[in-house]
């Protein structure tokens, strides 16, 4: 690997440099533009051709689906909601790294997100849109379906405020917006870096228009620094708003399995764990591919991996505590139900479902094992399947309730597996674009943390001078 | 003045008559367009094309809105109105109908000419005001889109006219000829006057067929009582009575009637209230039919152990010790035998023995001379000529006549065969090759409702094939078991080209009057004389039933002299390489003549709960012997032929037995099915099992071998055996979904079935069976009482209690203890709400849309369980789960307590659904109503809306009904009280036990406030705090205290 790691391995009492590499504030920008400006390549366009087919595919699915109704999935009569579900929160669970690694971390003062938070924002941003593709589709009627917004309208009719599903939608919509001014405002000073450093009439526009007339003024930073300090601390608690809200259309049922207060901390952890998880299986790539190295180095996977080690071992605590709670609550159907996830027909995904979540993160106790590239990859995408499961298992509660009169099974049909492909083919498509036409590191937020950036840093310069 | 001096003017051009205004006005009636030209048929006009659309209306139907459709004789032009007819206000007509030779009173909803609902009527004897699945669904055989809609005449197109000259040419031919009629059961005067009319004109020979046969009974009544008699048993007074393998509260007889009788003694509250005693039912039967899932104690037997067991009690009752047959008994069912010998007797004159049709003719004569012995004749038993046959030959029978025919066609004497709506090709025995005989008929008359097996196996250049007329469009007789007669009014003008079958006879007569109308009421009129007539008959057309003085029969006096020439039959005990095979009806196919019908296809069968096939059905342990599984394909040899099927576990059906179901695997004319956006011509509904069927024994085959065939097949069932119990950590009996206990449990603690309530470390109280394990959760706000007036309410904090303010407050009240599962409320509520039937294919898919559910569970040991049937619809629940998560607030609740949906409003979140507890609420996932046939949508209730795809649907207590009820009430002050106690779901109302009461709970008086607070009255699922508006009533049943217990007695609830 790079010299960055080397100095990381040295045992040192000094933390190691957020930067790796010799580099200097114009190495910098050049390293992360130099990304932007080049010529589309082969590979980028192989990729971009790869994912937008699956986005293809997506929109497909989608146009069959309203074409034919909600009967072109597997969904029964006691399973109302399958695929289309499971994709909505596991797509709101991933989209929860961006704002806490911007947001919080920024709050903490961790100045090690600097390198990883433009990308997992992006990341945020992409999945939440993802996964605001699920609640309008799935319903039957789509073409009625901004009736669950309130919307002035001659029936002089609201939605039903004590719907979760209604709370669902204020909360998935405010942390979109949210996110998306956050990173948007964060892009602002990088976005003036590549309108200065334009070559072509239509690339100048665009930036010069998306910066906003940004001239890297005090004043302009003073209000950008402010600006970005306010929407991090409206962003942070969103973190556990949005998963908290998304439990409870689980939570507030009646169902067996799904009627459980310790849903909104579990579904926040669970949100955290695959959110991380996320970010490390793009950006272990995306690094080596676009030489980014020097800025998401070792000791940023690293404490992603410890943020996935601590979070996944809540995740674990919080899969025992449901079946202590079912056994204690003494009520035959809760009993059941959690009998029934870990050995009745669903055992397959329940067992997935432990083993990717319970037990992978458990190797990154090992330095050894958390540093390390591709044991990193490889757990990263075994907890990203884990918890697409756990929303599964969760979800078919519903096929075994209260009466066994009306209990089935629900087997996805091939159009719930092309959603779920197709989601990831936007996402995908998302991220690649975004990897080519947005510098995908912060670039002003990098150099603040570059030892030059130290009032009291002493550089070659001095050093020579001495 | 006069005329001739004054001149009016319109325009100055008129007054001048200028040649522009002469031109324009030698235009002004004229159609600009020249009509006489010859049209073409690819560039209409603009007349032509209104022609073709008016034509295209009238033929698909449509044009019931503009014309009345009512007898050709009276009918009148929609212009001018009928007084009688409002727009939007149904009709009713009382009419009948049969099926397989059971006559019952209906009458008719009939909304601006178009029928749309079949009720019973309350005069008839044979259903009291109630109907079984098959009649309520015979409205949607009126629609059905592949009935045979136009005659082909010697292999020609042709229109009734047509069809009338044809027959009457052919009847003028015929002089001298040999001529055959065939029909099937045909309980009509008129047909019987027809029949006397054909052989005494043609010699013709009047053969009788029915697949699903009394052959077994005819025979014995022949030789107990020397004439062809029927019992028509009363269970208004029996308290014990013994079923040898009769289905009398299925399919055999008129199970209507039947099961309401046998349900009077059978309500707990009643009973004891009166100080009387619960009835007593025995079933001894090979399988599992719904009467043995009804009975108190059900003895396992197989096919000829039945007989054995009959011989058995009516030797113990002294009737008969000579004879001796039948398959061994076991020591459990001697001794079982012993005992309900006993109970007969202890109850002289309450008791009834009844024998099934599949069980040989000895064990009927048995029945009935135990009935004799016992002195049920005449009280619970009387007998009536058996009117089904016209031209009844002594001795023979339907399977002994069909074989004579066949016979007779194969050795070419029968120059004309006519056959009157039956469809022998397919029903007949593997051993009748009536195909190949029906070739060697010289002409063939074949009246019938659909292109089907016979129709195709006509020689289409020498045969005339007719359509049949529905019974709702045309005029008939029919006499029903105990000589009830009434009339058979039409609802409606044939919808195409379509006969009666008497009309068909009369035009063969050449009889001068071939109308149906004019004949049945000019024989009548003949038949009690022409003197106040017209009055008389209006008067039974408006009952739907003729009084008694005019019936062709009264009860017989016949004295059971003895068995006769009958002798018990050989058996040899059935084992798994010599298996025994019984044949049964479909309790939803029949012998197949329903196979078209999507409501009863798409009803799941009583006991297996399969829709849309049957199965071989075999015995847990005669499964596990043979090596097969649920969904197994197997193939079943018998009688030297073999039949593929699919293999079904049935607890409690009978060892080394198969059960085989009769009336699938029609080879035409199967339902459309719903698939992905238009309906197709759905897969053949099940397997044929005739073709291992012989017609010496009808219903019996012994020595069947059955083996895997390999392969497996995908049944649709709604519920399925094996789905709870190898379920791991599943406690049945902890949900106390159903409960139940004997009359001493119940006499010893009458609240046996309310709710034990154990808080936490307390233990349960003793009182009570069923622990509700959470305390039950109520309102922190105190629970709301809607039986006060507004004033006195505590001010009510929560919403949805808040807004129970209605007048009326409905509730429901169900006793398993008179369910006895038969369905009839299933497809009661389908007609009447307007359900779509999805098909074979999405009911795999667990997407069914019944409205109302019947839930089975078997109780006990798998080889010998009891079973408990529970319907469940929407249980209204005031604090219901559904409405909170719904977030456009499409379904709420009314003032009046109910869970109401609005179509229009909801976006099919399906979140409703999942947090329904009973899983009640259907969504239409496809486009269901909008595929189907326009012939089919004349069905529709127009009261009720037709759901789109992506809407959830569910129960809603028939508001409207309910609605039209308050709005009557509101018109008639003065008897409001009535109108509102009459409003009746159409569950409630088809239910042939009324199991169902439905009311208003805010009248103290209302018959559901007074079972509410009887003591058996419990909500499901009342933890959960729903406060469901519908409860149940406990089961209680009342078994034999000396009744030989089960070896393997223990066992516990299974739900499957």
């Amino acid at each position: 690997m790079s010299d960055s790691n080397e100095i990381y391995q040295k045992d040192s009492i000094f933390p190691p440099p957020l930067v790796g590499g010799k580099h200097d504030f114009h190495s910098v920008t050049e390293a992360i533009c130099g990304v932007v400006e080049k010529p589309l390549n082969i590979n980028w366009l192989l990729a971009i051709g790869f994912a937008s087919t699956f986005l293809l595919m997506l929109v497909a699915s989608i146009g069959y689906l309203f074409w034919e109704g909600t009967g072109i999935w597997g969904l029964n009569n006691p399973v109302g909601w399958g695929w289309a579900i499971v994709n909505f929160v596991f797509w709101v669970g991933i989209g929860h790294a961006g704002t806490l690694i911007s947001a919080v971390l920024f709050l903490f003062r961790q100045k090690w997100r600097t390198a990883i938070n433009r990308f997992a924002e992006a990341m945020t941003i992409f999945a939440v849109i993802c996964a605001l593709v699920f609640p309008g589709i799935h319903v039957g009627r789509v073409w009625a379906a901004y009736w669950m917004l309130p919307l002035p309208n001659q029936m002089a009719m609201w939605p039903n405020f004590r719907s979760p599903l209604l709370w669902d939608v204020f909360a998935v919509s405010t942390y979109f917006t949210v996110s998306l001014l956050f990173w948007y405002v964060g892009l602002v000073p990088d976005l003036a870096t590549l309108r200065d450093r334009a070559k072509n009439k239509i690339a100048f526009w665009a930036y010069g228009i998306l910066s906003l007339g940004w001239r890297g003024a005090n004043r302009h930073w003073q209000n950008y620094e402010r600006a970005y300090m306010l929407l991090a601390g409206l962003a942070t608690p969103l973190v556990l708003s949005v998963h908290t809200i998304v439990s409870f259309d689980f939570a507030v049922s009646v169902i067996p399995g799904w009627h459980t207060t310790i849903f909104p901390p579990y579904f926040v952890a669970g949100a955290i764990f695959s959110g991380f998880a996320m970010v490390l299986t793009l950006a272990v790539p995306c690094r080596k591919l676009f030489g980014l190295e020097d800025f998401i180095t070792l000791r940023h996977i690293e404490n992603m991996n410890k943020v996935i080690l601590v979070t996944g071992t809540l995740v674990g605590y919080a899969y025992a505590m449901e079946f202590f709670i079912a056994w204690y609550s003494g009520s035959p159907y809760e009993g059941f139900a959690f009998i029934n996830r870990a050995f009745g027909p669903y055992w397959w995904a329940y067992l997935t479902m432990v083993s990717c979540n319970v037990i992978s993160p458990q190797f990154f106790w090992s330095k050894k094992l958390r540093t390390n590239l591709t044991v990193t990859f490889i757990l990263s995408i075994f907890v990203n399947i884990g918890m697409w499961f756990e929303r599964f298992v969760i979800t078919m509660s519903l096929h075994r309730d209260f009466l066994p009169s009306s209990w089935d099974y629900y087997s996805p049909t091939i159009f719930d597996v092309s959603l779920l492909l197709g989601s990831f083919g936007l996402f995908f498509t998302l991220f690649i674009l975004f990897l080519k036409f947005l510098p995908a590191v912060a670039i002003s937020e990098v150099k603040g943390v570059m030892p030059q950036a130290d009032p009291h840093w002493e550089g070659y310069a001095h050093q020579e001078a001495h | 003045m006069n005329n001739n001096t004054r001149k009016y003017w319109r325009s100055r051009e008129e007054l001048h008559q200028s040649p522009v205004y002469l031109a324009e006005a030698a235009k002004e009636f004229q159609d600009e367009l020249d009509v006489s030209k010859e049209e073409s048929k690819h560039d209409p006009s603009r007349r032509g094309f209104m022609g073709w659309v008016s034509a295209g209306l009238a033929a698909s139907g449509l044009s019931g809105c503009e014309i009345i459709r009512r007898p050709e004789e009276k009918i009148l032009p929609y212009s001018v109105a009928s007084e009688e007819i409002l727009p939007s206000i149904p009709q009713y007509y009382a009419t009948v109908t049969q099926a397989g030779g059971e006559v019952v009173g209906l009458l008719v909803e009939s909304h601006e000419g178009r029928p749309t609902k079949v009720e019973g009527n309350p005069e008839h004897r044979s259903n009291y005001g109630a109907l079984n699945n098959f009649q309520q669904s015979t409205i949607i055989d009126l629609y059905d889109p592949q009935r045979l809609r136009s005659p082909k005449l010697n292999g020609k197109a042709g229109n009734r006219a047509g069809a009338e000259k044809a027959l009457k040419d052919l009847g003028s031919s015929l002089a001298g000829k040999k001529v055959a009629v065939l029909s099937g059961y045909a309980p009509s005067v008129q047909l019987h006057a027809m029949a006397q009319k054909m052989a005494a004109k043609f010699g013709a020979a009047w053969y009788t067929y029915e697949s699903v046969s009394d052959d077994n009974q005819t025979a014995a009544m022949e030789a107990v009582f020397g004439e062809a008699l029927r019992p028509r048993y009363s269970f208004k007074s029996a308290l014990a009575v013994l079923s040898l393998d009769n289905d009398f509260l299925g399919n055999e007889g008129p199970s209507v009637a039947y099961a309401n009788e046998w349900a009077e003694n059978r309500r707990v509250d009643k009973v004891t209230a009166k100080d009387a005693k619960l009835s007593r039912l025995y079933a001894v039967e090979a399988r599992y039919s719904l009467t043995g899932s009804n009975a108190d104690h059900r003895v396992r037997a197989s096919h000829g152990q039945v007989e054995a067991f009959a011989i058995a009690v009516a030797a113990e009752l002294g009737v008969t010790s000579a004879i001796k047959g039948g398959v061994a008994l076991d020591a459990r069912q001697v001794k079982a035998a012993k005992v309900v010998a006993a109970d007969l007797k202890a109850n002289q004159g309450h008791a009834l023995v009844l024998a099934g049709r599949g069980q040989p003719a000895v064990v009927h004569a048995l029945a009935a001379m135990i009935n004799e012995k016992l002195g049920a004749r005449g009280n619970l038993v009387k007998y009536y000529t058996d009117y089904r046959r016209p031209q009844y030959k002594a001795g023979t029978g339907d399977m002994k006549g069909i074989q004579e025919l066949s016979k007779a066609l194969n050795s070419g004497s029968i120059d004309a065969l006519i056959m009157l709506g039956t469809n022998p090709v397919y029903s007949a025995p593997a051993d009748v090759d009536f195909k190949s005989a029906l070739a060697k008929a010289k002409t063939v008359v074949y009246l019938s409702n659909e292109a089907n097996e016979t129709s195709k196996a006509l020689k289409a250049e020498s045969s005339l094939l007719i359509p049949q007329s529905h019974g709702f469009e045309a005029w008939g007789d029919l006499v029903s078991i105990d000589g009830q007669v009434s009339i058979q009014q039409p609802l409606i003008a044939p919808l195409f080209d379509s006969m009666s079958d008497i009309e068909v006879l009369a035009s063969l007569l050449g009889e001068t009057e071939t109308s149906g109308y004019k004949i049945v009421r000019g024989a009548w009129k003949n038949a009690v004389g022409a003197v106040g007539f017209h009055k008389q008959w209006r008067r039974w057309l408006h009952a739907g039933v003729l009084a008694d003085s005019n019936a062709p029969f009264q009860a017989s006096s016949a004295v059971a002299r003895g068995l006769g020439t009958l002798t018990a039959t050989t058996a040899k005990a059935p084992s798994s390489d010599r298996l025994d095979v019984v044949f049964v009806a479909g309790h939803n196919s029949y012998d197949g003549r329903f196979a078209n019908n999507a409501w009863l296809q798409e009803l799941p069968d009583p006991m297996t709960k399969i829709t849309w096939d049957n199965a071989a059905l075999v015995s847990p342990a005669t499964a596990k012997k043979l090596g097969v599984e649920d969904e197994d394909m197997v193939k079943v040899s018998a009688n030297g032929k073999e039949i593929s099927s699919v293999a079904w576990v049935m607890p409690g059906q009978a060892d080394d037995t198969v059960v085989l179901t009769l009336g699938y695997g029609r080879e035409f004319s199967n339902y459309l099915e719903y698939h992905r956006g238009s309906y197709h011509e759905s897969d053949i509904t099940g397997f044929d099992v005739t073709p291992v069927r012989s017609s010496a024994n009808a219903f019996f085959a012994a020595g069947a071998k059955v083996s895997k065939s390999g392969g497996t097949y995908d049944v649709a069932a709604v519920q399925r055996y094996s789905n709870s119990r190898q379920e791991p950590g599943f406690d049945f009996e902890a949900r106390a979904l159903v409960r139940e206990a004997n009359v001493e449990e119940y006499k010893a603690n009458p609240t046996f079935a309310k709710p034990g309530i154990i808080r936490h470390g307390q233990p349960m109280p003793d009182q009570s069976k069923f622990a509700v394990l959470h305390p039950e959760e109520r309102s922190i706000f105190g629970d709301f009482d809607y039986t006060l007036d507004n004033d006195d309410r505590r001010a009510p904090l929560r919403d949805n209690q808040a807004l129970l303010a209605g007048k009326h407050q409905w509730g429901m009240v169900i006793d398993l203890n008179t369910c006895t599962g038969c369905n009839a409320c299933m497809v009661a509520c389908v007609s009447e709400n307007n359900i779509s039937m999805v098909g074979k294919d999405q009911v795999r898919r667990g997407r069914e849309m019944h409205w109302i559910r019947m839930d089975r569970y078997f109780v006990g040991s798998d080889a010998e369980p009891e079973i408990v049937h529970q319907p469940i619809a929407c249980q209204q629940c005031e604090t219901a789960p559904c409405e909170n998560v719904c977030p456009v607030a499409a379904t709420v609740h009314s003032p009046e307590g109910l869970n109401d949906m609005v179509y229009n409003r909801c976006i099919g979140t399906r979140y409703c659904a999942n947090n329904c507890p009973f899983k009640v609420r259907r969504f239409n996932f496809y486009n269901y109503a909008k595929g189907q046939d326009e012939l089919v949508q004349m069905q529709r209730n127009p009261n009720v809306t037709v759901r789109f795809r992506g809407v959830m649907e569910k129960c809603t207590y028939c508001v409207q009904r309910i609605n039209k009820g308050k709005r009557r009430a509101a018109l008639n002050a003065d008897v409001a009280e009535q109108i509102i106690s009459r409003i009746t779901p159409a569950c409630a109302q088809g239910c042939p036990t009324q199991a169902i009461t439905f009311g208003d709970l805010k009248n103290e008086k209302s018959e559901v406030n007074r079972l509410k607070k009887t003591a058996r009255d419990y909500t499901l699922l009342s933890e959960l705090n729903l406060q469901s508006r519908t409860s149940f009533l406990a089961k209680i049943r009342n078994p034999n205290p000396d009744f030989p217990q089960a070896a393997d007695a223990e066992g516990s609830t299974q739900a499957g």
